[in-house]
């Protein structure tokens, strides 16, 4: 009996990286009725792997090329370790096809500038923040919008898990690019900013980081915004009970979007009174609907869509460098231990860990 | 060709040390262990030096030494079939490889194109289709008219309330949260292949427990009626544990209905076997219980005719089916013995994995 997801129809994916990135976007393509035909991983063992158990072809890094030129793939997620997102999505570039980028976008704001500029000369360059593609943050987003909280004055935002990845990459600085602040971190600062419409975020400070072996295991920043908002992040890879949330605070009420732990929740409190407001696929027990709370569903279709209407992402590489250029900001305030305010004149060819260690 | 073949063990967990291990030292003469592999290095090692044996942190390598004739795929289901293929690769006389055979039928379909190319014997091991009351309810069945009614029972409790009594077992202590994740979500991704993304968890729990504890009794009905006709139902349930731990299915056989319940269940307890009736005969089973290294299994046979009633009880073999799948395969290898569990045998287990799962989506 053939298995429903065999027809070779539809909209197809490649994926390159074969951790649990892979696993995530191949289960949000399978909600979004997409079909993957390629993973790529470093090497052959893991690449075959992978690729058996995600019913691809499998191919390896050095076979880029051959995935780009692959007539049945449309959207190429760049999922690989931090420091190899660059030179994939260069390889690409020529290939026409829509490309979703993982956090970070580049180790460097020097190559991250290079792909905006490809961006701007028309490439399909999409930043995978999937917090903002969640039902929950849009519903955030619409509610401040409409004025339910007022003029925004500050954000809380924190993202931990019970351990900190500990791949053979994750630790190295050329690879990882910093510990746990690239890591969860870049969510905080990406949906914060989505949450604030766009907000361009102009000061770092008050950063301060824990280490453990050579990178950060927690973290904690204070940034501000063009506009004056307030927003403070924390990470930590040690939590047993992992949360994710935002609590962003206006002028008439606060405003809490809990990502993780399940279920999620949006609770709206205004003048003392907390009201649970409803969202999208809250309490879906599907796979489809579990992957679409996640945002990696309406990512990929978002994403695609934009390629398909040659039109740019709405969260695109700009997006990805000005979530770096934070990063980049919070990492050099936290080994100065000061206020950084002049992110024009950041290193553009150090990596975030790179600045910590100077 | 005499001596003893040298068996690799490819992932040493539970399974392997409290059933196979100690099985196989009840078979030295047909059996020595020379590599132990798992990913957790130090249940490699004290695996090897219980066997005897050098401890390996690559199962590839281990599957290609010089010193290793068969391979015993024991490790986790998503790595059955590359372990499977690599032995073939490598020209080893024979693998048994612990069932399911893979996480879904496609990719078990591989397993079957690569064994086909190759000259290694591959058994897939279900201790039931092998256990000496299964071949005895066969002959008895074999007299029988068709099915009228069928069933069969499986409800287990968890593996470690059993697996202790047979051995003391060292468990991994190098797995991380992100392991036991991709763990479970390779589950998803198994499930998700055939019954769609729109399926619910309890869903894929219950693909789970089709092809992790259903597929015992699979290849045994298969064996003993043939393929069924239809799925009739398919409906799961919770209780004890998470959303889809129990199962009911009824096929159609011709006139006659095979129902086939499981569970798992948080006691220690198991209730295992099958029964089959026409209009005047009854065939019925009992397995021993989990983890059981000799204990014998009770086939009876009941015939009423011209209001008499006579019934046959087959037991006293304390040889179980884990045993007899070892001797199986060395069969295979020395004898030439025709193989009653191949691969392409597992792959069609694993479709009717699929397509009851189907049904209950």
């Amino acid at each position: 009996m053939p298995s429903r997801m065999n027809a070779p129809s539809g909209t197809g994916v490649g994926i390159l990286g074969a951790g649990l990135v892979a696993y995530l976007h191949l289960l949000g393509a399978r909600g979004a009725g997409m079909q993957l035909r390629a993973l790529a991983s470093r090497g052959r063992r893991t690449a075959e792997h992978r690729a058996r158990l995600f019913g691809a072809r499998a191919y390896t890094f050095a076979d880029i090329p051959m995935i780009a030129t692959s007539e049945d793939i449309d959207i190429i997620v760049v999922g690989g370790p931090n420091g190899t997102h660059a030179a994939h999505v260069r390889a690409l570039l020529g290939a026409a096809k829509a490309i979703l980028v993982e956090k970070p976008l580049t180790l460097t704001l020097e190559d991250a500038d290079a792909l905006c500029e490809a961006q701007q000369r028309g490439a399909s360059i999409a930043y995978a923040e999937n917090h903002i593609y969640t039902p929950l943050i849009a519903k955030a987003r619409a509610l401040i919008e409409a004025g339910e909280i007022g003029a925004v004055r500050r954000v809380s935002a924190k993202f931990t898990s019970p351990a900190a990845p500990s791949g053979a990459w994750h630790v190295s600085d050329e690879m990882a690019g910093g510990g746990v602040m690239v890591d969860m971190g870049s969510h905080l600062l990406a949906t914060t900013q989505y949450l604030l419409g766009g907000a361009k975020f102009v000061a770092a400070g008050s950063a301060e980081f824990e280490m453990e072996g050579t990178l950060e295991i927690a973290g904690t920043a204070a940034l501000t915004t063009g506009d004056g908002v307030r927003v403070d992040i924390a990470c930590s890879g040690r939590d047993p009970n992992p949360v994710c949330y935002y609590d962003i605070e206006g002028e008439k009420g606060v405003l809490r979007a809990s990502y993780h732990p399940e279920p999620q929740a949006l609770t709206l409190t205004k003048r003392g009174s907390e009201q649970q407001i409803a969202f999208d696929d809250q309490f879906s027990a599907t796979i489809a609907g579990m992957f679409r709370r996640l945002g990696y569903v309406d990512q990929l279709k978002a994403v695609v869509a934009a390629w398909r209407d040659k039109t740019q992402p709405e969260i695109g590489a700009l997006q990805g460098r000005d979530t770096l250029e934070a990063l980049c900001a919070i990492y050099l305030a936290a080994r100065a231990g000061r206020r950084v305010d002049d992110f024009a004149s950041l290193d553009r060819d150090r990596s975030p860990i790179a600045m910590y260690r100077g | 060709m005499s001596g003893a073949l040298r068996v690799a063990l490819i992932g040493c967990g539970e399974v392997v040390q409290a059933i196979h291990w100690p099985t196989l030292a009840t078979l030295g003469r047909s059996f020595q262990v020379s590599v132990c592999c798992d990913a957790d290095q130090g249940v490699a090692e004290n695996m090897a030096r219980r066997c005897g044996a050098r401890p390996s942190d690559d199962p590839f390598a281990a599957i290609a030494s010089d010193d290793v004739d068969v391979i015993l795929v024991g490790a986790p289901d998503a790595f059955h079939v590359e372990y499977v293929l690599a032995a073939c690769d490598a020209g080893k006389q024979g693998v048994l490889v612990e069932k399911p055979l893979s996480m879904n039928a496609r990719m078990a379909r591989d397993a079957v194109d690569g064994v086909g190319r190759s000259n290694t014997a591959v058994v897939v091991a279900y201790p039931h289709l092998f256990d000496p009351m299964t071949e005895r309810a066969q002959a008895a069945w074999r007299e029988a008219g068709p099915l009228v009614f069928g069933k069969f029972t499986t409800i287990i409790g968890p593996n470690q309330a059993f697996a202790g009594d047979s051995a003391e077992v060292t468990r991994a202590t190098n797995l991380s949260p992100l392991d036991i994740a991709l763990a479970q979500f390779n589950y998803a991704v198994a499930a998700t292949e055939v019954i769609g993304a729109s399926a619910s968890f309890a869903n894929v729990t219950s693909h789970a427990l089709l092809a992790g504890l259903t597929i015992h009794d699979l290849p045994v009905m298969r064996r003993l009626l043939g393929e069924p006709d239809d799925i009739l139902f398919a409906k799961n349930y919770g209780g004890e544990a998470p959303p889809g731990v129990g199962l009911d299915i009824i096929l159609k056989y011709g006139g006659g209905r095979m129902h086939i319940e499981a569970a798992v269940i948080a006691a220690r307890e198991c209730i295992w076997g099958l029964e089959l009736r026409d209009c005047d005969r009854s065939v019925a089973v009992t397995y021993p219980t989990s983890f059981a290294l000799a204990a014998e299994s009770v086939c009876s046979v009941r015939d009423e005719h011209a209001g008499a009633i006579r019934e046959t009880q087959h037991r006293g073999v304390y040889q179980t089916g884990f045993k007899r799948e070892w001797l199986h395969l060395r069969d295979v290898i020395r004898n030439g013995a025709p193989n009653l569990s191949t691969v392409a045998d597992a792959a069609r287990d694993l479709e009717l994995v699929g397509e009851i799962a189907c049904r209950l989506a």
